[in-house]
């Protein structure tokens, strides 16, 4: 059963329980897709309070590492965090920022309906309205990033008049319109180049590149989902995927 | 609800509608109409979906009949296919009951699915006609009958959707005046 909590330890008895749990994703006990306990069994496991047990399933739900779903239980995600930044790192790194020679195209600033995996991804209803941002950040004529961006519209409607040639949407969402942000969920992974991302690149379809995707928090609230492609051939994680694959 | 009421005491709010852009396909349309109807928080319209483009700019609609016709084109032609090199016109020859029987064989197969593949754009009703928030409800009416539509946007400034006349509320409306 592993470890349990430690009552004399000054670290509160939920965040202990959820590094407990996370443990048991990480190593595998608790296998990808599959439901764990209930809420009252995890009390009995570990002797803590119902109160407990719920504060550590929704520090673990808004970490990414689990799933609630209405009437049927508690599930273990896909995709356990794979990396994860600094936020420092993260907004220079990954956010659009203005800066010498890079310019910034918006293709796209509109509306539209979660589909596939961004009910999960956003945690919304698949009723509720999304903002969706496509920009290109380029160099010279060339494109150096496609950040596709996913925004739950009942945040912040607004944003849909926004000038985002000029401002990255953490700017945004901390000085326009006062979401702090509280967490960053980071994920790198490979892909293969879809046909709009290859016309864009000029490179050809299917060139593997590596996608960051990335999910802001603010509290509770899962207030962004954006995926980026890099350039194929740039920067050190394409070729630490390369290593990997051949 | 008087007679000099306007288009803006009767319009449905917009969000009431579920929104994409013009490039998602008729395949994701379909999926996002199911999700939406079968929801608990129900949306209050779950047959019409609103279309934009990139700017977020008023384009037109799909409503069920548009898919469904649009998966076979065949549906909606005025010709029918009956034999090596001949076409009859349906209005001139009513198919008969087994030629009908045969066609409906023929559909929502394989090639429907492929048919799903296309961008809604190409079968929406493309927003050609639309009324002003100040406008009396009788001008909703009569270019919804001129034109046939199940509902015409409102337009602030000519440019800027801010809300969505039904045939619902124009009844309403009309009866309201009528019944006075």
């Amino acid at each position: 059963m592993g470890k349990l909590i430690d009552r004399d330890n000054p670290v509160k008895l939920y965040l202990q329980l959820a590094d407990i749990l996370k443990k048991r994703i990480e190593l595998g006990e608790w296998e990808i897709g599959s439901q764990i306990p209930t809420e009252e069994e995890l009390c009995k496991i570990y002797d803590v309070s119902r109160a407990t047990v719920r504060l550590a399933i929704s520090e673990l739900t808004k970490e990414g590492y689990i799933t609630k779903q209405q009437g049927k239980g508690t599930f273990v995600l896909k995709k356990v965090v794979a990396d994860k930044l600094t936020m420092l790192v993260s907004f220079d790194e990954l956010m659009i920022e203005p800066s010498e020679g890079i310019k910034t195209t918006v293709h796209a600033q509109t509306i539209m309906m979660p589909t596939d995996d961004l009910v999960d991804k956003l945690d919304v209803s698949s009723d509720k309205h999304i903002i969706y941002i496509k920009r290109t950040r380029e160099f010279k004529d060339m494109v150096l990033l496609i950040q596709e961006s996913f925004i739950p519209l009942h945040f912040c409607p607004y944003l849909l008049r926004e000038d985002l040639q000029n401002m990255s949407l953490f700017e945004f969402f901390e000085k326009r319109a006062s979401i702090h942000i509280t967490a960053v969920k980071n994920n790198f992974e490979p892909t293969l180049l879809n046909a709009e991302e290859a016309k864009l690149f000029e490179y050809p379809i299917k060139t593997p590149a590596i996608m960051l995707t990335q999910q802001l928090y603010s509290g509770l609230n899962n207030i962004m989902f954006s995926r980026s492609v890099r350039r194929p051939g740039r920067g050190g994680f394409f070729i630490e995927f390369e290593k990997k694959s051949f | 609800m008087k007679r000099n009421s306007t288009v803006k005491d009767i319009m449905i709010d917009i969000f009431d509608f579920p929104h994409i852009p013009y490039w998602f396909t008729i395949r994701q349309a379909m999926e996002i109409l199911r999700r939406v109807s079968s929801g608990k928080e129900k949306a209050v319209v779950s047959d019409t979906i609103l279309i934009f483009d990139e700017k977020y700019n008023y384009m037109g609609m799909i409503r069920h009949r548009d898919i469904v016709f649009g998966l076979e084109p065949v549906l909606l032609k005025k010709t029918v296919w009956t034999g090596p090199m001949t076409e009859v016109s349906r209005d001139v020859t009513p198919l008969s009951e087994e030629m009908v029987a045969r066609m409906a064989e023929s559909l929502f197969k394989e090639d429907a699915k492929k048919e799903a593949e296309k961008q809604v754009r190409e079968i929406m009703i493309v927003s050609k006609v639309s009324v002003s928030p100040d406008d009396s409800p009788a001008k909703a009416a009569y270019l919804m009958a001129q034109h046939n539509l199940p509902f015409i946007p409102v337009l602030e400034n000519k440019q800027k959707l801010v809300g969505m006349i039904s045939m619902n509320a124009v009844f309403n409306w009309v009866s309201a005046v009528v019944l006075e």
